[in-house]
């Protein structure tokens, strides 16, 4: 076992070698206030430690030994020996910054110490830096890297303690896994039972963490070792961001975190090289098939799910319907398609799809619905005239699971089902269509063409007159909701990050959006307590590019989890929260008066357990106690323009503000 | 302003003998039953649409509002008789038909201003 005073004087050359020289000097300061608190017995150290308890000290430096291992030498309990040279917390910061990641959302948690301080004493100060993300709950921090990898297409990490942290996670997971989105997350194990200093820490230890949220992430492993760490960090990056994108995650031994690198900092493992990720496209031959089809048909549609995983498929999803000429109806769950292109039916989909003799779905979530019609006594029918030929492109089925139902219910009406990433096989699909086209019906394509332009452009002019409806209504009307705020924003590089169906989708009807940050759909598994956190997570990866960044909030959504707003104040994260308050869990009123009356008892009561009244929220002074500049709550739609362009002068400075608008139901 | 419109649109009504709402106090209580019965949440406090379709101005003929409510289709709520008896269905529909006319699209310069 090496003299203290030989572990320290090593550990102050690797350490300089380990940190490439930056930020050396507080660090080795520290470590030598350490090494004087061992020399002198002092409280806090590890000799005091040890002789406090009676156990043997080991020399964490040194691999751990094979097989059954004496108790006189086994750390008695969790290290708290003398600083390291390195420890397992740095070389996982080095995991993580080689993976190219920039931000670590975190609410504090006893089994992640370890890379906790590794982070801000280690990566926030050498470059690249990390930026630690202090949340108020694990499932904001989840949320968050949810929001984020939406806007950056690229994770965040995020980590949560074992057990309650992941359960606080769970729901949050949830949503980023039936939202198809890359999650990399991490969570401490408590492994060495016979390390497990207290009670908590055993009811805060799991044989097998992962297993809790197992049936809705796309992987997880428990590394062993750092290299095995380092292994399964590359792994798990990869299996996140290739698609099906999803949810990852590593259970992180405490005690490797914290201790030293077994051999110090020299024999630290090699830092895994990551390939460059080739999605899965469609088999030649079927992507032919399938040009063929759309070439020849009559009035072929496309629809477009979760389909444009990034600008490019924005930029593929137009070039394809304009060599068609065909229109595209958009789930709203990304941004697939410019909102005032004339080709876009979104509005008109129902109609558009039974007038279709080809209809290609590109990540459909729910083909059923798209190609069926369901009666309330469960009767089915096509929802397509018949001999319509319908086709499926769909990453999610290379990735079925059992027990949650996201993948939603079977149709046997699809005659081709491609599987394979939609994104990726446009570009041969754009190919081959263009090279399939018969040239002697272009004139049919255009003439089919204006037709959907001027359809589109009457759909415009309704929703103009339906915007009308109730314009100086108290409650405020969410068409007036979302126009005096595009008053404000339009000429701004704007990005709206929350979903927009909770207030009729007023975004679609009425602003003009064409670039893939402009919008980016919403929950994934409709898991409320998701827009709070989820867009300021969006905010987050706006930010450097100098985007405002605008989320409608529900009252209910924000009252699961009010904390991120003090995370979005102490981040300094620029985001303009417009809360549509409607004073109750709306969905859930609407739904409890049909019951209600179904059982002919009338809704007096439907009130109870739905309403969020009595006393009513005031969520600008909520903000304001948080730290965020606060309006509202607003009632007359007079003032509503000027409160949104206060809030927003305080966006711009860089700091998050919150608009509380007491507004109609939807 | 609102009961100015009513004496008309009642006898329109009337005399197609599908309505037949004829105090002219169902219009105050059509008002208070339209929240009451929870059409607000789905409909706006107006009726000007929301979750639900646009119910006013302009309602649908009576029938049709009878038959939506007796025999729901899509996702509206069933309102039997025993929870919204036919008196009341009038008294709703005649508040209803009394909802002005708002602004046109063309009157408010925010949506005036928008270019296709």
């Amino acid at each position: 076992m090496a003299a203290p005073g030989d572990r320290e004087k090593a550990a102050h050359v690797g350490r300089r070698h380990f940190l490439k020289g930056a930020a050396l000097g507080g660090v080795a300061a520290a470590a030598s206030v350490a090494s004087a608190q061992t020399e002198q017995g002092l409280p806090g150290s590890a000799s005091s430690a040890a002789a406090s308890t009676g156990g043997a000290k080991v020399d964490a430096s040194l691999p751990r030994p094979a097989g059954a291992t004496p108790r006189s030498e086994e750390s008695s309990v969790r290290d708290r020996s003398v600083t390291y040279s390195s420890c397992g917390g740095d070389y996982m910061v080095d995991v993580l910054r080689s993976l190219g990641i920039e931000y670590f959302a975190a609410t504090p948690g006893n089994t992640f110490m370890g890379i906790h301080e590794a982070v801000i004493n280690y990566g926030m100060l050498t470059q690249p830096n990390l930026r630690f993300i202090t949340t108020m709950h694990e499932e904001a921090s989840v949320a968050m890297s949810h929001g984020y990898s939406k806007i950056e297409g690229k994770p965040m990490a995020c980590m949560m303690h074992t057990t309650v942290g992941l359960q606080h996670g769970a729901m949050a997971i949830y949503n980023a896994y039936a939202d198809r989105v890359p999650i990399f997350m991490m969570v401490g194990a408590w492994i060495d039972a016979a390390r497990r200093p207290n009670a908590v820490d055993w009811m805060h230890a799991a044989s097998d963490g992962p297993a809790m949220v197992r049936d809705f992430t796309k992987w997880d492993d428990t590394p062993g070792s750092l290299r095995h760490f380092s292994e399964s960090a590359f792994r798990a990056w990869k299996f996140a961001m290739t698609p099906p994108y999803g949810p990852t995650l590593l259970a992180v031994d405490t005690l490797m975190q914290e201790d030293e690198i077994p051999g110090g900092k020299d024999r630290a493992p090699p830092i895994p090289k990551l390939p460059r990720i080739s999605p899965p496209a469609g088999e030649q031959g079927a992507v032919k098939e399938v040009a063929r089809l759309l070439a020849n048909a009559e009035n072929p549609v496309i629809y477009a799910d979760r389909a444009a995983r990034t600008p490019e498929g924005l930029k593929l999803l137009v070039e394809l319907a304009e060599a068609l000429q065909a229109p595209v109806c958009d789930s709203g769950n990304r941004m697939n398609f410019p909102w005032r292109h004339p080709l876009n039916q979104s509005r008109r989909s129902r109609q558009v799809m039974s007038d279709a003799d080809v209809v290609l779905a590109l990540e459909p979530g729910d083909p059923f619905t798209l190609f069926a019609r369901m009666d309330a006594r469960g009767n089915t029918s096509s929802a397509l005239k018949p001999g319509a030929r319908r086709i499926t492109v769909s990453s999610v089925e290379l990735m079925p699971k059992g027990n949650y139902q996201d993948l939603q219910r079977y149709t046997s009406e699809v005659d081709l089902a491609m599987e394979a990433d939609a994104e990726a096989t446009l570009p041969m699909l754009i190919e081959e269509v263009r090279r399939q086209l018969p040239s002697g019906r272009k004139s049919a394509r255009e003439a089919r063409g204006k037709a959907f332009a001027d359809a589109h452009r009457e759909e415009f002019a309704m929703a103009k007159e339906a915007a009308a409806n109730g314009w100086d209504d108290s409650p405020i009307s969410t068409a007036r909701l979302y126009m005096e705020l595009y008053e404000q924003i339009k000429n701004e590089d704007w990005s709206l990050v929350s979903p927009s169906g909770m207030q009729g989708s007023w975004s679609q009807q009425l602003w003009t959006a064409d670039r893939h940050y402009q919008y980016i759909g919403g929950w994934g598994a409709a898991g409320i307590g998701y827009i709070a956190p989820a867009t300021l997570g969006a905010a987050l990866a706006n930010q450097k590019y100098g985007r405002l960044s605008v989320s409608f909030v529900g009252d209910g959504d924000l009252m699961f989890g009010p904390g991120i707003l003090w995370t979005a104040a102490h981040e300094r994260i620029p985001l303009l929260y417009i809360v549509h308050n409607n004073r109750c869990y709306h969905t859930e009123i609407m739904q409890l008066q049909a019951i209600a009356n179904r059982r002919q008892r009338g809704i007096d009561r439907v009130h109870i357990g739905c309403a969020i009244d009595n006393p009513n929220i005031n969520y600008a002074m909520m903000a304001k106690s948080l730290g965020l500049h606060g309006e509202g709550p607003i009632e007359n739609p007079r003032d509503l323009g000027p409160a949104l362009k206060r809030a927003i002068a305080t966006v711009k400075r860089g700091e998050p503000a919150l608009v509380d608008v007491v507004s109609q139901g939807r | 302003m609102q009961f100015a419109f009513v004496p008309m649109i009642l006898v329109c009504a009337i005399a197609t003998g599908a309505f037949a709402a004829d105090k002219p106090n169902d219009v105050a209580r059509g008002k208070q039953l339209y929240t009451a019965t929870g059409c607000d949440q789905c409909h706006g406090t107006h009726g000007q649409g929301g979750a639900g379709p646009r119910l006013a101005p302009g309602p649908i003929p009576y029938e049709g509002v009878i038959m939506q409510l007796r025999k729901p289709r899509v996702r509206m709520p069933l309102y039997s008789a025993v929870v919204m008896p036919d008196s009341d269905v009038a008294a709703i529909f005649a508040y209803l038909q009394s909802v002005p006319k708002g602004k046109a699209a063309s009157e408010i310069p925010l949506l005036k201003a928008l270019s296709y």
